[in-house]
C-alpha cells in the first residue's frame, strides 16, 4: 500500500500543473534577467538568474535561480514521458518533440558544467599555446629557469580573502593581503608599496556592466622566511610589466593577470585581416590565417567570421579584433573547450524532426478531414 | 569625432564663401545670359531629369542608382522622399546644378522649437527651414553642436541630439551642393585682366570662370607658369601677376572638396573596385591612368551642368549616356559587372514604383471594406476587401523580390525588413484562414496587420538606405535565410493569432454570438499559435547553432536570445495551460492575445535596450510608441474582459 502510495506519488510529478508553473517561473526570469542586464550588464545577470539555483531579491527575499526550474522541469517532463505519454502514433510528432526537450535541457547541464569559454588575442608572428579567462584573474610569482622557459605558481583572485595570508610552497613565500579589489585604477595617495609602473596605490571602481574589462588588483605583504624578505607590494592587472624582486640569486616576478589555460597545441597568427566596405567603417571580413602546431604536426587554417577551427575538442572562433595605440592590429579568437558541443545539435534535430513528424500529421489530419 | 566636427566648421566657413560666390555669379550670369532660367524654388518641370536617377554612385559601402541617394538624402534632411511633390531626384538635379535655387527651399525639418529658439530662427507652420535661414545661425548651431558632441552619448539630452542632427544635415547638404561646384564659375576664378584671360586663352567677354573652365587650359596654364617662373619677379607684368595667384587658389582649390560624397567615377584595381568623386579626381588626376579619357567624362559632367541651366534635353541625355557607358564600361572591363545594370535598373524601378505604399494603400482600403461588410453584410464588399488584400500582397511581394534581385542576399537582414517581411507572411497566413473559413475573419486580421505593420515600416526608413551594407557577422546567406527567416515566421503567427483572438472577444460582446463562429475563431487562434511557436523554436535552434559557429556558445542568455525564448515560453505556457485545463477558451484567447507584447518586446523593445551581441539590430526613439502600444493593448484586454465577465454574471444576478 505503501509503495502503491509513493508511486503514485511519483507520478503526480509529471502534472501539467508543474510544467505550467516552471514554464511561467522561467518567463519572468527571463524577463526580469533581460531588463537586469541593461544597469548590471549580461555576466551579472548570468550568474544570478540563469546559472543560479537561488537568488536573493533585494538582497533578503530568495527566489528560485533558472538551473533549480530547468530540473523541476526535467524531472516533469521524465515523468511525463513515463507515465502521462501514451504512445499513439498521431502523438509521434509531440512526443519526438517532448523527448528532445529533455535531451537539450541534459545538454545543457552537461554543457554548462564541462565546457570552458577563454580567449586568445594575439599580434601577426605571435605564438601562443595557452588562452586566457574571459572574467577571472590570478596573482602569479614565476622566475625564468632558461629562455623562454618559466617557473610559474598561479593563485586565484577569487580566491583571495579578506585578512587571510596564503602560502605559495614552491616559492616558501607567504602572502598577506592589506587590501585588493576587484576593480580599480591608480590613486595618488603614497601606499609605500612597490610596483613595477611607479603606481602609487589604487582607488576602487564600481564593477563594469561589461565584466571582461574589470581590473583587479591590491596591495600585499610578501614574506619569505629563508632569505628575510619582507616587502609591501602593488599589483594591478593594468600593468603591462611584472614587478621583479631578487633573492636567493634570483629574480622573481610577481603579476596580476587574466587566468592562462595551456592548450594542447600551439596556434601561430600568420596573417590578420580586416576588411571594411569601401567607403565606409562597416567591417565586411575578418579573419585569421593560422599555423596549427601539435608535437611534429603543422599545419595552416583560415579562421573567419562563421567559419571556427575545431582541433582537439576545442573551438576556435574568429570573435573580434583589436588596435591598439600604436595602431598595431590583434585578432581575438573566442576559444571554447567543450567535448559535448554536438549535443545541442543533436538535441536541436530530434526537436526539428519531432515538429516535422508533428506537421506531417497536422497535414494528414487535414486531408483525411476534407476527403 | 570633435576634431572631425572643427575641420569641417572650418571648411563650411570657406565654403559658404565659395558658395556664395557661386551664387552670386550664377545670379548674375543667368541675368545675363538667359531669360529661362528656372525661377527660384521652381523646378524645371518642363525638363526631364529622370535619367539621371540611373547614374551610379558609390555611397555607403555600395554601388546604388543617384536615384536612391537623392531619397535618402531628402530623407534624412526632409523626411521625406520627395520634396515639393516632386520626387527627389528632381530636387538633386536643382541641388547639382543650379545650386543657387535650392538655397531658400525649406527642406531642413525640426520640430524642436528650443532649437529654433537657441538659433534665433521663427518656427515656421511647416517645420521646414531653408539652408539660408540656417546659414545665418551657422556659428550658434556650430557652437551647440560642438558642446553636445563633447558630452558622452548616454549624456546628451534630445536638444543635444537635435542639435547634432541638425548640424549633420547642414553639413550634408553643403557637400551635396559643393558636388558639381567645378561647373560653376565662380568668384575665386576671377580674371579681371583680358590680357590674362587672352593668354590663357579663356573666354574674353567673360571675367569668372568655373574651376572646370581653367583645369581644361590645364597644359597652357603650365607653360605660362613656367615661362612666368623663370622670369625676373620685378619685371613681372600685371597679366602675369594675375596668372601666378590664379594658379595658386587653382592648384589648392580641389583639396578642400575631398570630402564630398557623390562618388561616380569608378576604378578598378586588382580586381577591387575604388570609387571617387570628382573632386578627388581632380586632387589625383596626374596620377590617374587614362588620363584623356578621364577628362572627356569630366566634361560629360561639366556638360550637363550647362545643358540642365540651358534646358538643352538632347545635350543632357547624350552626355548622361556617354558618362553611364564609360561606368558600365570599367566595371564590365573586371567582370565585376554582373547583374549589375539590372540590378540598378530594378532599384530605380522600385523607387519610383514605392510598392511599399502601394501596398500600404490596398490594406487600409481592404481593411476598410471588411470593415463595412462586418456592419452591412454586402457580399460585394468582401470580394473588394479580398481583391484589395490581394493587389496590396503582390505589391508587397513585389517589394519583396525587387529587394532580393537589388541586395543579392535573403529578404531580411535589418528592421524594416523584418516588419515587410512579417506583414507578407501574416497576410499568406490570412488568405489560408480565410479558404478554411470564409467568414471574412482571415480577411480582417490580416489586412489590419499589413496595414499596421507597413506604417511600422516607415518609422525604420529614416535613416535613409535600407538596402545597406551588412557587417561581418550577418554576413551569411544561409544563415539569414534559414534562422531569420523562420523567427520571423513565428512572430508573423503569433501576431496574426493575437489579433484574432481580439475578434473573438469583440464577438462575445455581441448579443448572442454564434458559438460555432467562435469555436472557428479559436481553431483560427490555435493554428496560428501553433504555427507561430514551431517556427519560432526552429528559428531559436538555428539561432542557437548560428551563435555556436561564430562566437563559439549555443546560448548566452544575450536579449535577443532571451526575447525569442520568451516567445517560445508564452506561448507554450497559453498552450499548456489550454491542455491541462488550467484555462478555457476564453484565457487561451487572452493569452494569445498577450502573446502580441510579447513578440514585440522581443521583437524590437529588446533592442531598445542597446546591449548585447545582436548589437547591429539595435534602435532608438521608438520606445514611447512602444510603452504606449503597451498600455493600451493591456488596457484594452483588461476592459474587454470585465464586460465579458459583467455580462456573464448579470443575468445569473437576476436570477437570484
Amino acid at each position: 500500500m505503501k509503495k502503491l502510495l509513493a508511486w503514485k506519488n511519483f507520478k503526480k510529478l509529471a502534472d501539467l500543473k508543474i510544467t505550467f508553473v516552471c514554464l511561467m517561473l522561467l518567463f519572468v526570469l527571463t524577463l526580469w534577467g533581460t531588463f537586469y542586464q541593461y544597469n548590471y550588464g549580461l555576466y551579472a545577470a548570468q550568474k544570478k538568474f540563469f546559472h543560479s539555483w537561488f537568488f536573493l531579491f533585494l538582497d533578503f527575499i530568495p527566489f528560485i535561480g533558472a538551473k533549480t526550474v530547468l530540473l523541476v522541469l526535467f524531472v516533469n517532463l521524465l515523468a511525463a514521458s513515463l507515465f502521462r505519454y501514451k504512445f499513439k502514433l498521431n502523438k509521434l510528432g509531440i512526443l519526438t518533440i517532448h523527448y528532445g526537450l529533455l535531451f537539450l535541457i541534459l545538454s545543457s547541464f552537461y554543457t554548462h558544467y564541462a565546457s570552458r569559454e577563454s580567449v586568445i588575442v594575439f599580434e601577426e608572428g605571435e605564438e601562443l599555446n595557452y588562452s586566457l579567462d574571459y572574467f577571472d584573474s590570478e596573482l602569479v610569482v614565476y622566475v625564468e629557469k632558461a629562455m623562454g622557459i618559466r617557473e610559474v605558481v598561479a593563485y586565484d583572485f577569487n580566491s583571495i580573502q579578506d585578512g587571510e595570508d596564503f602560502y605559495l610552497p614552491k616559492f616558501n613565500l607567504r602572502i598577506t593581503p592589506i587590501y585588493f579589489y576587484s576593480h580599480s585604477t591608480p590613486g595618488n595617495f603614497d601606499d609605500q608599496a612597490k610596483n613595477a609602473s611607479g603606481i602609487n596605490s589604487l582607488l576602487f571602481l564600481p564593477l563594469p556592466k561589461e565584466r571582461e574589462s574589470t581590473l583587479p588588483g591590491g596591495v600585499f605583504r610578501i614574506k619569505q622566511a629563508e632569505y628575510g624578505v619582507d616587502e609591501r607590494i602593488l599589483l594591478w592587472e593594468g600593468e603591462r610589466d611584472a614587478l621583479a624582486l631578487e633573492w636567493g640569486g634570483r629574480t622573481h616576478y610577481f603579476k596580476i593577470q587574466r587566468k592562462h589555460y595551456p592548450l594542447p597545441f600551439s596556434v601561430k597568427l600568420r596573417e590578420f585581416e580586416k576588411k571594411e566596405h569601401f567607403g565606409t567603417s562597416i567591417a565586411k571580413v575578418y579573419q585569421s590565417e593560422i599555423l596549427y602546431r601539435k608535437g611534429d604536426e603543422d599545419y595552416p587554417a583560415l579562421i573567419a567570421m562563421n567559419e571556427p577551427f575545431r582541433s582537439d575538442g576545442y573551438t576556435l572562433f574568429q570573435s573580434s579584433f583589436s588596435v591598439d595605440e600604436s595602431g598595431n592590429e590583434r585578432s581575438v579568437l573566442a576559444t571554447v573547450k567543450n567535448r559535448g558541443y554536438y549535443l545541442p545539435y543533436a538535441a536541436s534535430l530530434i526537436i526539428s524532426l519531432g515538429l516535422l513528424i508533428h506537421f506531417l500529421i497536422a497535414l494528414l489530419k487535414r486531408a483525411k478531414l476534407k476527403r | 569625432m570633435k576634431n572631425v566636427l572643427l575641420m569641417n566648421f572650418f571648411l563650411l566657413v570657406f565654403l559658404g564663401n565659395v558658395t556664395a560666390q557661386a551664387t552670386a555669379q550664377a545670379k548674375a550670369q543667368a541675368k545675363a545670359q538667359t531669360k529661362t532660367a528656372p525661377a527660384k524654388n521652381d523646378f524645371n518641370l518642363d525638363f526631364d531629369v529622370s535619367e539621371l536617377g540611373y547614374l551610379k554612385v558609390h555611397e555607403g559601402g555600395r554601388v546604388k542608382p543617384l536615384d536612391s541617394y537623392a531619397e535618402k538624402v531628402l530623407l534624412i534632411i526632409n523626411g521625406k522622399k520627395s520634396f515639393q511633390d516632386q520626387p527627389a531626384i528632381n530636387w538633386l538635379a536643382k541641388a547639382l546644378f543650379t545650386p543657387q535655387d535650392v538655397l531658400d527651399d525649406k527642406i531642413f525639418k525640426t520640430t524642436f522649437k528650443e532649437v529654433l529658439f537657441a538659433l534665433g530662427i521663427e518656427p515656421d507652420k511647416g517645420r521646414r527651414y531653408s539652408f539660408n535661414q540656417l546659414s545665418r545661425a551657422v556659428e550658434p548651431l556650430f557652437s551647440l553642436a560642438n558642446e553636445a558632441i563633447r558630452k558622452e552619448e548616454e549624456d546628451r539630452s534630445a536638444f543635444d541630439k537635435e542639435v547634432i542632427r541638425l548640424y549633420q544635415n547642414f553639413l550634408l547638404f553643403r557637400q551635396v551642393l559643393n558636388s558639381f561646384v567645378f561647373t560653376q564659375p565662380i568668384e575665386k576664378f576671377l580674371l579681371e585682366n583680358p590680357k590674362s584671360r587672352s593668354l590663357l586663352g579663356l573666354a574674353a567677354d567673360r571675367e569668372i570662370f568655373s574651376y572646370f573652365e581653367i583645369l581644361l587650359k590645364r597644359e597652357t596654364f603650365s607653360q605660362k607658369i613656367n615661362q612666368i617662373n623663370a622670369k625676373d619677379e620685378s619685371s613681372l607684368k600685371a597679366e602675369e601677376i594675375a596668372l601666378l595667384s590664379l594658379y595658386k587658389d587653382f592648384t589648392s582649390f580641389p583639396s578642400a572638396f575631398l570630402e564630398e560624397p557623390l562618388k561616380i567615377f569608378p576604378t578598378i584595381s586588382g580586381g577591387e573596385q575604388k570609387w571617387f568623386s570628382a573632386w578627388e579626381i581632380f586632387f589625383v588626376h596626374s596620377q590617374v591612368k587614362n588620363q584623356n579619357l578621364i577628362f572627356k567624362k569630366l566634361e560629360n559632367l561639366n556638360n550637363l551642368t550647362k545643358a540642365y541651366q540651358a534646358k538643352d534635353q538632347a545635350k543632357f541625355s547624350a552626355n548622361l549616356a556617354s558618362f553611364n557607358e564609360f561606368v558600365e564600361a570599367t566595371m564590365e572591363e573586371e567582370s565585376l559587372l554582373k547583374g549589375f545594370i539590372f540590378r540598378t535598373k530594378a532599384e530605380v524601378f522600385y523607387n519610383r514604383l514605392d510598392p511599399f505604399y502601394l501596398a500600404t494603400i490596398f490594406y487600409g482600403l481592404s481593411f476598410l471594406t471588411i470593415l463595412l461588410y462586418f456592419l452591412l453584410n454586402r457580399k460585394v464588399l468582401k470580394t473588394i476587401s479580398w481583391f484589395s488584400l490581394l493587389i496590396a500582397f503582390l505589391f508587397n511581394s513585389l517589394g519583396l523580390g525587387i529587394r532580393v534581385i537589388i541586395s543579392h542576399r535573403p529578404p531580411i537582414t535589418n528592421l524594416f525588413e523584418t516588419f515587410i517581411f512579417v506583414a507578407f507572411i501574416i497576410v499568406l497566413l490570412g488568405f489560408f484562414l480565410e479558404r478554411y473559413n470564409k467568414a471574412g475573419i482571415g480577411i480582417l486580421s490580416s489586412a489590419i496587420c499589413g496595414l499596421v505593420l507597413l506604417m511600422i515600416s516607415n518609422r525604420f526608413i529614416s535613416d535613409g538606405d535600407t538596402l545597406a551594407v551588412l557587417v561581418a557577422v550577418l554576413r551569411s546567406n544561409f544563415w539569414l535565410s534559414t534562422h531569420v527567416i523562420a523567427i520571423n515566421l513565428g512572430y508573423g503567427g503569433i501576431v496574426l493569432s493575437g489579433v484574432i483572438a481580439h475578434l473573438y472577444l469583440f464577438k462575445l460582446l455581441q448579443k448572442n454570438p454564434d458559438k460555432n463562429g467562435l469555436k472557428n475563431i479559436v481553431r483560427m487562434v490555435y493554428a496560428s499559435q501553433g504555427f507561430g511557436i514551431i517556427f519560432t523554436f526552429l528559428g531559436t535552434m538555428l539561432g542557437g547553432i548560428w551563435a555556436d559557429q561564430s562566437w563559439g556558445r549555443f546560448w548566452g542568455w544575450d536579449p535577443k536570445e532571451n526575447g525569442a525564448l520568451l516567445i517560445i515560453l508564452w506561448s507554450s505556457i497559453v498552450f499548456h495551460a489550454r491542455l491541462g485545463g488550467i484555462v478555457r477558451d476564453l484565457g487561451f484567447i487572452a493569452g494569445s492575445i498577450v502573446g502580441i507584447p510579447v513578440v514585440m518586446l522581443a521583437w524590437f523593445g529588446i533592442n531598445l535596450l542597446g546591449i548585447g551581441l545582436h548589437s547591429y539590430g539595435f534602435i532608438s526613439g521608438v520606445a514611447y510608441g512602444l510603452v504606449a502600444y503597451l498600455l493600451g493593448q493591456f488596457l484594452l484586454l483588461f476592459v474587454l474582459l470585465y464586460i465579458i465577465e459583467y455580462r456573464r454574471q448579470k443575468p445569473s444576478t437576476k436570477k437570484t
